[in-house]
Parts: structure tokens; C-alpha cells; sequence
């Protein structure tokens, strides 16, 4: 898996807006709650999920550069509220440039620059948020450094921070949990 | 001719282990055609990375250390779309899954290998509603009957245990002013333990001493039916019953079946016979690790590939134009909605702060309601219960959406950033529900083959699904009468997903009896060539859970098969 930092800044800046880091819920809740997709390399399962979902395209360097063209005309048309990162702007990576918030605007406007192709920008959008949330609050990110190796010899080494996040026990062989039936049979 | 087989069944997945062990038992010889992977086989030890046996015919080859070593419990590890051992792809992980085009957003959730998609199923298996076969299918309600009584005790199916998510469910139906169900036969609103094809825990579960390490029969309530469950003494008694640990084992136990994973059917292969007209005689496959083709020989042919594969088989094979081949998929058009409780409100239902929607089996509860179809009940590991609560949506963000007071739910579209967290924080206080729209069958809706995509196996079928209105009017008013049980249960928060259409979990109708096929399910223009799969039901059921339809019309047509060609 090779790609340019471009793609990778700007896939990593769509993992943040979906799954930030969240200072607030963390006063709220407890320090658990502060960090975000970033913190458990969910760049990167997205990034090799949308190389390998479609046919044979590999599709994160130019879903990486069609967030860049609709964060720019966001900006063009005014509807992003102001570019935080004016360095990342002159740099070309328009997307990270922007507010988590106007990020996820700029993907629901996907479709406005590519108005040939409308159905695939919606299959892309859906991808994005469900292969994102999926591999966070999977047990993926809890692979450590053996995630990318042969599926066989992964092993999960840590406890995903999202599970502790949502307090997933994980795994269990059963639960004293029986509260009785309903119904013993059914009738016809 | 010499013959591989007397028959040969296209499909190891919810209907053709069934016609495989139905016709073993009679003494017809069988050959499965299965195109995905087979764990829990001896003949398999890596099933994932190396090509292993040819076959297994023998029950002894089943080993239920392997299915436990080989079914992690891991969401990723077992139902990542692109990666996950229950995927729609060959057994080699490593090489991407076989590809079908959609036009929208969304996903065919479907798994190759011995057991099909009921390896990650969650064993419901309700009846049809009569009232959406009666006077609608070309057969009564009551000819199935005697067929769904077989398939239940084979199975067998038991109302599902009670967990706290259930109780709560429950509890909410019961203040919404719904009754409790008994029947199997439902004919009007009600709640009611699912109907599962899952074997009930042991009496013992909740004794702190009872000895979980003797691997007694019956489920351990451990939340795990989608990612795969291997809970039991053997194979064969594997609590969730998939047909890989039910029908498939009954099947090798006639020692008239053998099942050849690995295998990709590509063609039926026809001859013009000067009796009987275009007749099925064979099958071409290609082997899914070596690459290399191949072909078997047998009296008669069943296709049970499944609602999306034996169209497209169908039209690979350029078998005779039929206006009916692939049209008329329904889905029942999934929607969902879930509440978000108080604690001490749980506290005084449950005498409990939480819901846990880990705990129990993954679906065990419904609100049945004939004319709109039902409300499932269901808790899943985290990863799959924040995918399909918070990101499926047919609109855009939730804060993208201005809110209704009005509407009887408080976050409606696709839940993001900070909102999405602090809704997965309260995860183990949260009880969702699916809902199941008794969706019409329209022939705008179907499988095609895709113009210009083409895998190695032919042109990749191309899905089109879009509910009417008639459907969407369906959907909201289930969605009313969710937002409304989990009101009355005390939810503080309610939560409301329209999924994309596009999301394929119950699809059928593909190779509808009556239009396809004739009352036996044999293709009216091809003889010897017959249906057991999703694909030949007439249509969505009134929105009850397919497969146990599907099995007991498989049960059905494996004995109209054998009075036809072997009595």
C-alpha cells in the first residue's frame, strides 16, 4: 500500500471529521472519551478498504483528490465557514484546510462538481462513513502492528479504545443472563 | 450419458442443503456446487489460504475445534465486506470479493461458503404472513404448512430466551397496547419471542457453578450469532442452526451427498432432448483456486445460488428468454429505529442500568404486523450496531437536517463527529429494532448483467431496487409504531435511520413461482432444471424473515422432484 501524503492527509482529515477527537465528552465522561479515529489508525483501514471495494480500482487516491476539488468549491461558493489551515489551502490539500464540520458539508455536496456521475458519488459517500465507523468500533484497530500482516498471523493486541469508548466487554463464552420465556411453544 | 450424480444442487447457502438432504434421504445421489470456502472440515484445515480436498461426502470430516479456531468472534475478522471470512468472494482472503454493480448507494450482504448467508444469520425463522399468500401465490397458505412443521422440528425452532434487551422490548409493546402472540400462523398485530433457529440455552445458564467447560448443547446467549457461532458439543449441534451445522450434517449423514466447495457453477449446460424439449444435463464450474474449468453431469439440475446469483446464472447461461428472469426483487426495504434509555428508567423495568445489546441472541424479539410487515428487535457488537444505527442513511448528516418536533423521533439522518460518539457512548443503554416493510414485487426491480463489468466468471450481475410509495408510506408508519413502543418504554432519545434502499440482506422474488418456474419450482422453459432458493418465492412474505419459507419450499420441491424424475 503506497500513496502520497496528500492522500493520506486528506483521507486522515475525513477519519477526524467522522470520528473526532472529542475534548468535551471527555470532561463529560472521562478522559477514555477524547480521542478519535486518527488515534487508532483508522486512516488507514479506510484508505486500504476503498483500494479493494470496487472491481479492481483502487479508489483512495481519487476519492483523496475529489475531496480536495469539493472542498475548493465549497470554499469558491462560499458556503464554508472559513479556512482554518491556510497553509494546507496554498498547499492544494483543500479538504484538511477546512472545519471538521465543513468537511462532512463538502461530502454531501459531492455530487455538485460531478453531476455526470451522481450514483457513484453516493456509492463512495456511503463507503466513507461505513467503512470509517465500521473499522473503529470493530475490533481492527486492536491489531496493532500485526494489522497488516497475513490475516492468519494478526493478533489482537490491545483492547480497542473504541470499545472501551462504548464499554464492549468483548469477546465472552456466555452470559448468566437468561431472564425466562415468553412463550414455551408456539402454537399453530 | 454417465452422470457425477443424480442430481446436482448449485448452492451450499439457507435452500440447497435442504433439497440435498431431503433427496440423500430418499437415496438419490447428490452433488453441491458451492462456490465460497467450508469450515469446520477437516479437509480444510486453512480454508483461507490454501486449496485443500476436492470434496467431503463423510459427517466425520465436520470438526468443531476447527469451526471454533476459525470463527474468532471478531466483527472485522468475520464480516468485514472486503476482508471477513463471511464475505461475498472466493475462500482466499487475499484476493478482493467477487464485485456486483449497484446503481445507489448501499451493499448485497451476502456470504459465500457451506452454510451460505445463514453463517452470519440471526436464525430467524417466522412463517409467511397467509395473508400475503393466500389468493396471492399460485399455492394456499395451507399447502406450506405441512412443510414449515417439518423444517421447524428439523431445525428445530423454539421461541427465543429472554434477555434484558427482549424484556424491554417487550415491555414497551405491552404499554404501546399490542398483545403477546402464540401463534405461528399470524394474522394480526402482536408481539412475540422470535422464532428461532437456535437451540435454547441450558436450564442451568444462570448458575454461577453450572460447567460451561463440558460444551453442553443450546446457546449461551453470548451475542454472537452474526459473527458466527460455534457454541456446542459438535458440529452438528451447534446451537445457531446455519444449515452448515443442521441440514449440511443431515445431509452427509444419508451418504448419499457430497459437497464440493471451491466451486463456481458458470453455465448450465442444456441439451434439446425430442421428448421432453430443453432439458438441463449438467453443470459448468470453474475451480475458484486453480482457475480452471470444468464440468458435471447429472439428471437433473437445482439452482439455489441464492436471489441475486441464479439470475445471473441464468442469463450467463443464455437460457430462453423470459420477461420474468431476474425482475420483481423485493427487499423488504429496511429501515431503522432505536431509543436511548435513562438508567434509573431501566432500573425500574429491568431492576438493571442497562440494555446490553451484546447480551442474548442477536435477534429474539418482534412486533409482527400484518399489512406493513414487522419490527425485529436486535443488539449487535459494537462495529455492526454503529454501522447499521449511524451510518446507513438515505439523506445526509443529522446536523445537516433541521429537527421536527413534530416527528416522533430526535435525530433522524446520518449520525457524525461528536454526536456520533456521544451516541455510541450510551451503546449499552441503547435498544434498536430493524424494520421489515411487506414491500411490493415490481418488475422495475431486478438483477440484470452489468454491460460492462465482467469477473471470472462472466458479466457481474447489476442490482436495481427502489421501493413505491406505497412502500415508503409502509416504512414511516412502521418507523411511527417503533418511535412509539420505545416511547412508551420510557426512551429518551429516539433514533431514526432510513437506510438506503440499496442495502440487500432479504433479497427475493428474482425467479418467481408461477412466472419462472411452475408450482413445483421447475423452470417452465428449461425441464430438469428447478429452484430452491430466495429467488422462486412469489413475493416478500408480508415481510417475515425468508429463509425458513425458502427451506420449507425446498423440502416441498425436493419431493415434487424425486415423483417427477427418480419414482
Amino acid at each position: 500500500m503506497y500513496h502520497t501524503p496528500k492522500v493520506r492527509v486528506t483521507l486522515g482529515a475525513l477519519v477526524d471529521a467522522i470520528i473526532p477527537n472529542t475534548p468535551l465528552l471527555a470532561f463529560e465522561q472521562g478522559a477514555i472519551q477524547a480521542v478519535g479515529g486518527l488515534y487508532s489508525h483508522i486512516d488507514e483501514y479506510l484508505i486500504w478498504s476503498l483500494d479493494h471495494f470496487y472491481f479492481n480500482l483502487t479508489l483512495a487516491s481519487p476519492i483523496a483528490e475529489l475531496l480536495d476539488i469539493a472542498a475548493s468549491q465549497l470554499i469558491a461558493i462560499g458556503v464554508a465557514g472559513e479556512i482554518l489551515d491556510p497553509v494546507a489551502f496554498s498547499n492544494g490539500n483543500s479538504f484538511n484546510a477546512l472545519s471538521q464540520k465543513d468537511r462532512l458539508k463538502a461530502i454531501n455536496l459531492l455530487p455538485f462538481p460531478y453531476q455526470n456521475n451522481p450514483v457513484f458519488i453516493q456509492i463512495i459517500a456511503d463507503a466513507l462513513d461505513r467503512f470509517t465507523v465500521f473499522g473503529y468500533y470493530s475490533e481492527w484497530s486492536g491489531y496493532g502492528v500485526t494489522r497488516f500482516t497475513p490475516f492468519e498471523e494478526r493478533k489482537l493486541e490491545d483492547i480497542p479504545v473504541s470499545w472501551k469508548q462504548v464499554r464492549y466487554p468483548g469477546k465472552a463464552y456466555r452470559y448468566h443472563a437468561l431472564r425466562g420465556y415468553l412463550l414455551d411453544k408456539f402454537t399453530e | 450419458m454417465t452422470y457425477d450424480a443424480d442430481v446436482i444442487i448449485i448452492g451450499a447457502g439457507g435452500g440447497g442443503p435442504v433439497v440435498a438432504k431431503e433427496l440423500g434421504e430418499i437415496g438419490v445421489k447428490v452433488l453441491v456446487l458451492e462456490a465460497g470456502p467450508w469450515y469446520g472440515n477437516k479437509k480444510w484445515p486453512n480454508p483461507n489460504r490454501e486449496s485443500g480436498a476436492a470434496s467431503s461426502s463423510s459427517v466425520e470430516d465436520l470438526d468443531l475445534g476447527l469451526l471454533t479456531n476459525q470463527f474468532t468472534d471478531y466483527e472485522a475478522d468475520m464480516n468485514d465486506w472486503i476482508t471477513g471470512k463471511f464475505r461475498w468472494g472466493p475462500a482466499d482472503r487475499n484476493r478482493d470479493p467477487w464485485f456486483r454493480n449497484l446503481f445507489q448507494a448501499g451493499f448485497p450482504w451476502q456470504c459465500s461458503g457451506v452454510g451460505g448467508t445463514t453463517l452470519h444469520y440471526w436464525g430467524n425463522s417466522p412463517r409467511a404472513y397467509s395473508l400475503a399468500v393466500d389468493n396471492v401465490w399460485p399455492i394456499p397458505y395451507r399447502e406450506l404448512i405441512p412443510y414449515y412443521q417439518k423444517v421447524e422440528a428439523t431445525l428445530p425452532v423454539h421461541p427465543a430466551p429472554m434477555t434484558t434487551k427482549e424484556e424491554l422490548f417487550f415491555y414497551g409493546a405491552r404499554k404501546a397496547g399490542y398483545p403477546l402472540l402464540s401463534t405461528l400462523n399470524v394474522t394480526s398485530p402482536g408481539y412475540r419471542p422470535q422464532p428461532n433457529a437456535i437451540l435454547p440455552p441450558d436450564p442451568r445458564i444462570n448458575d454461577p457453578d453450572f460447567p460451561f467447560g463440558e460444551k453442553p448443547a443450546g446457546c449461551t446467549l453470548r451475542g454472537h450469532c452474526v459473527n458466527g457461532c460455534h457454541i456446542g458439543p459438535s458440529v452438528e449441534k451447534v446451537a445457531k442452526r446455519s444449515t452448515l451445522c443442521s441440514y449440511v450434517p443431515l445431509a452427509l449423514k444419508t451418504g448419499m451427498v457430497k459437497i464440493r466447495p471451491n466451486t463456481f457453477a458458470t453455465r448450465i449446460i442444456t441439451e434439446n432432448h425430442p421428448q421432453e424439449g430443453l432439458r438441463a444435463i449438467g453443470v459448468q464450474f470453474r475451480d475458484t483456486w486453480s482457475g480452471e474449468f470444468g464440468d458435471f453431469k447429472a439428471k437433473v439440475v437445482v439452482m439455489a445460488a441464492g436471489a441475486i446469483e441464479t439470475p445471473r446464472l441464468w442469463l450467463n447461461s443464455a437460457l430462453p428468454l423470459n420477461p420474468w428472469v431476474g425482475k420483481g426483487l423485493t427487499n423488504h426495504f429496511f429501515g431503522c429505529v432505536a431509543g436511548i434509555f435513562d438508567e434509573n428508567v431501566l432500573m425500574n423495568i429491568l431492576g438493571t442500568p442497562e440494555a446490553n445489546p451484546f447480551v442474548g441472541q442477536n435477534s429474539a424479539a418482534r412486533l409482527d404486523y400484518p399489512g406493513l410487515g414487522f419490527l425485529g428487535n436486535f443488539g449487535l457488537s459494537p462495529g455492526l450496531f454503529a454501522t447499521l444505527l449511524y451510518t446507513l442513511r438515505e439523506g445526509s448528516y443529522n446536523f445537516l437536517h433541521k429537527s421536527d418536533p413534530k416527528e416522533p423521533w430526535d435525530i433522524y439522518g446520518k449520525a457524525v463527529g461528536e454526536k456520533l460518539k456521544y451516541l455510541m457512548s450510551q451503546y449499552r443503554r441503547t435498544l434498536s429494532t430493524l424494520l421489515f416493510v411487506d414491500d411490493e414485487v415490481n418488475p422495475q426491480n431486478m438483477i440484470t448483467l452489468d454491460p460492462v463489468f465482467k469477473d471470472e466468471h462472466g458479466p457481474v450481475p447489476l442490482i436495481h431496487y427502489s421501493p413505491s410509495q406505497k412502500d415508503k408510506e409502509k416504512q414511516d408508519q412502521l418507523a411511527r409504531i417503533a418511535a412509539d413502543v420505545f416511547r412508551k418504554a420510557g426512551a429518551k432519545e429516539i433514533i431514526r435511520a432510513d437506510w438506503p434502499p440499496g442495502v440487500y440482506i432479504h433479497s427475493q422474488n428474482t425467479m418467481r413461482m408461477g412466472y419462472v418456474t411452475d408450482t413445483n419450482c421447475e423452470a417452465y422453459q428449461v425441464k430438469r432444471l428447478f429452484i430452491a432458493d430466495n429467488s422462486v418465492l412469489f413475493n416478500g412474505l408480508g415481510g417475515p424473515n425468508p429463509t425458513l419459507t425458502t427451506q420449507a419450499l425446498a423440502t416441498r420441491t425436493a419431493e415434487k422432484l424425486v415423483n417427477r424424475y427418480f419414482s
